[in-house]
């Protein structure tokens, strides 16, 4: 029998149809199916990244610029102080470059390896002087030729140096001939425009002209000359380029203190971009604007099933920092604050169930009727709703920010508006309707552009510690406060504190 | 055959996302799966929300669909069921493992179901408990077995006899009380019949 009731159930429903209009539903599929399409906001971040890597791509080229590709345009007052510091250096190399020169040449007289007399000697450069300038434009087969010279006390056994000579001349002038025209060829090079008084030597000359300066290997220089460059770099900073005599007298282990006095003298460009984020806790700050207070009394009846969880925000900024302190940036925020949709209800249902006694007889004309008797039961159910809100805010902000000096920290107190252009909110509400029972929405706004009070509030402070030469990473403690998240009958403002960390990228080095 | 092959051209254009195509299936299936809706949810107006519900997913997933593994009609179904539980599989409502409520037969409660029109039933079944009426639905209408149930529902096979007991036993209770409020008493009367 068991099987015949259930059969027949099938049998019945799967056969059944319901009369319904299918059209009805068509709407909302297409609705649903072909939403209006999103507006991509992440693309708007992709303008301050646009910003942050064109400033960083700046800061590299101008941080990998050849010397000579710079231009003279830079600070005097720098340039004058650099003078001094490599004049110093200058003279020291002019007189250690001199007395080897004078040593050599004694060297290569007294033991006879090339018997040419003085006079012969400056002839011979005349020549060489002469001819250089004839065959300037000519192309010739260059020869490279280390030379050893007998060495004296100061001199060592042997001091290859090499030259780059034309091979017709090789044979007639000598070893000694090789080593004036070394002399000549230095004595041709144009030095820094600030220091050409003071290089008279032809060691710093050549020093000069071999420009890419630094402390790795270059076997075909003399050993005399490689010492030379390494002590003479800071004199490299004689010429007119901050940044690039900065960085080779880095590279060539130049002293911390001379680091100092570049980095000292080095401006810093007042354009930055920070990218940041906090997050922190949050307080909802809810009132209604409608004087009907048994609305009032439905709607705050419910405030006990949302419950803030945090404020999130990341950031994409522009600044200019002058140099009183006062700064300003705006940029590009996102702000997404969550809330624990927390809602429980009970609910019975009541059944009747069967008790294996007769409760009553029907006794019509000719049939009885026994009828069984029930017994109630009731059952309770409970169900909990657990869900998470969102609001997200995409806003432009704008700061206003005063920076003290802690040593080589900086500490920045910063004040500003976040002017809110997008707004969604994704989440469940509870109400009660007019029959006293609950109801559960489910909201789903799209970003839009409705809110009536857009600005929120920012007060921040920052902690800088540098990076490298002028970034900085920061960490910071902030108070914000939402625009309105709702518009209409209700004011909804979230209050947070918050911790936050970040990174400033100074745009470029200012000259 | 036609119809065949008219499906998969409208699956094809459906791919693409195309809204004629998606409206052409849409009422095709839309009887099919009303029928099935209005068993699992409380009223019409649920039932339309599950069928919407169906279709929508349908059309968002419909590039996972693969025909050889099974008709297409079939695969609506599955989404409508499936939906239909979803909430009560997150809210383990129907977690309850007690014992097995003995099934008594009474010949006079399966003549009045044999009474009853499709409506009647559909009805009946509306008044369940949510929990109740989807193992009805999955056991009894279905043909699904306790453990496919309890599988799909993660509960106990257990817990599945016990709400299918449960289920039948209100329908039954349903049943006699509606007798006793004399809805059905004409039929019934010619049907259960005892002599004194």
């Amino acid at each position: 029998m068991k099987m015949n009731s259930e059969e027949h159930i099938r049998n019945k429903l799967k056969n059944h149809t319901v009369d319904w209009d299918k059209e009805d539903l068509l709407e909302g599929l297409k609705q649903d199916l072909n939403p209006t399409k999103k507006k991509p906001v992440w693309k708007w971040f992709l303008i301050p990244l646009l910003f942050l890597l064109i400033g960083l791509g700046w800061w590299n080229y101008t941080q990998h610029q050849k010397p000579t590709d710079l231009t003279t345009s830079q600070s005097t007052s720098i340039n004058n102080e650099q003078t001094i510091i490599n004049e110093q250096l200058a003279n020291q190399a002019s007189n250690n470059i001199d007395q080897t020169q004078k040593n050599t040449k004694d060297a290569l007289v007294k033991d006879n390896k090339v018997n040419i007399p003085k006079p012969a000697i400056n002839k011979q450069a005349n020549e060489i002087e002469r001819v250089d300038s004839k065959t300037k434009t000519k192309t010739k087969t260059k020869t490279k030729t280390k030379l050893s010279v007998p060495g004296n006390s100061e001199t060592k056994s042997e001091m290859p140096l090499e030259t780059s000579i034309e091979s017709d001349r090789l044979s007639t002038s000598g070893k000694a001939n090789l080593m004036e025209e070394n002399k000549q060829l230095a004595l041709r090079q144009t030095p820094p425009i600030q220091t050409q008084n003071q290089l008279n030597s032809s060691g710093l000359k050549e020093a000069a002209e071999h420009k890419t300066w630094d402390s790795s290997p270059r076997s075909a220089r003399a050993s005399l000359n490689e010492k030379l460059s390494i002590s003479m770099l800071p004199g490299l900073e004689i010429g007119p380029f901050l940044v690039p005599t900065y960085r080779l007298a880095k590279k060539a282990t130049a002293t911390e203190k001379d680091e100092e006095i570049v980095s000292t003298l080095a401006g810093i460009n007042p354009w930055y971009v920070t990218i940041a984020g906090d997050i922190g806790v949050v307080k909802r700050n809810r009132t209604f604007q409608t004087p009907d207070a048994s609305f009032l009394n439905l709607l705050e009846a419910n405030e006990a099933t949302e419950s803030a969880i945090y404020h999130a925000n990341t950031q994409f900024l522009l600044g200019y920092q002058h140099t009183s302190g006062i700064s300003l940036q705006t940029g590009l925020a996102y702000h997404e604050v969550k809330e624990l949709f927390n809602y429980s209800e009970q609910w019975q249902d009541t059944v009747l169930l069967p008790k294996d006694e007769v409760r009553y007889i029907i006794v019509d004309k000719q049939d009885t009727t026994f009828v069984m008797d029930t017994s109630t039961v009731i059952n309770t159910y409970e169900r909990t709703i657990r869900h998470n809100n969102k609001h997200k805010l995409y806003t432009i902000p704008v700061q206003l920010g005063y920076q003290f000096d802690v040593g080589k920290a900086k500490l920045v107190t910063r004040v500003g508006v976040n002017y809110t252009f997008l707004h969604n909110y994704q989440g469940k509400a509870n109400y009660i309707d007019e029959e006293g029972n609950n109801q559960i929405l489910e909201n789903n706004a799209e970003l839009s552009y409705t809110l009536t009070d857009r600005i929120g509030l920012n007060v921040g402070l920052e902690w800088l510690q540098p990076i490298m030469h002028q970034h900085h990473w920061f960490v910071s403690a902030n108070y914000k406060r939402t625009p309105n998240v709702h518009s209409g009958i209700i004011n909804q403002h979230y209050h947070s504190l918050s911790l936050g960390a970040g990174i400033q990228f100074t745009l470029a080095s200012h000259r | 055959m036609t119809k065949k092959k008219n499906i998969k051209k409208l699956i094809a254009s459906c791919k693409k996302q195309e809204w004629a195509a998606q409206k052409e299936l849409y009422l095709l299936f839309a009887d099919e799966m009303m029928s099935i809706a209005i068993r699992y949810a409380s009223d019409i107006n649920s039932a339309k929300d599950l069928v919407q519900e169906t279709f929508l997913i349908f059309f968002k997933k419909i590039d996972q669909y693969d025909e050889n593994k099974g008709a297409l009609g079939a695969w609506l179904r599955r989404i409508l069921i499936n939906k239909s539980y979803a909430f009560y599989h997150k809210n383990k409502r129907l977690d309850y493992d007690g014992d097995e409520i003995a099934t008594a037969e009474l010949s006079a409660e399966t003549s009045a179901i044999e009474l009853l029109e499709a409506e009647d039933i559909i009805k009946l079944i509306q008044q369940l408990p949510e929990g109740c009426r989807i193992i009805f639905n999955l056991k009894v209408v279905e043909g699904y077995s306790h453990k496919e149930i309890g599988e799909m529902l993660d509960i106990t096979a257990s817990a599945s006899r016990s709400q299918l007991s449960r289920a039948k036993q209100m329908l039954r209770n349903m049943i006699t009380a509606s007798e006793s409020m004399g809805q059905y008493e004409n039929q019934y009367y010619k049907q259960t019949k005892l002599s004194t």
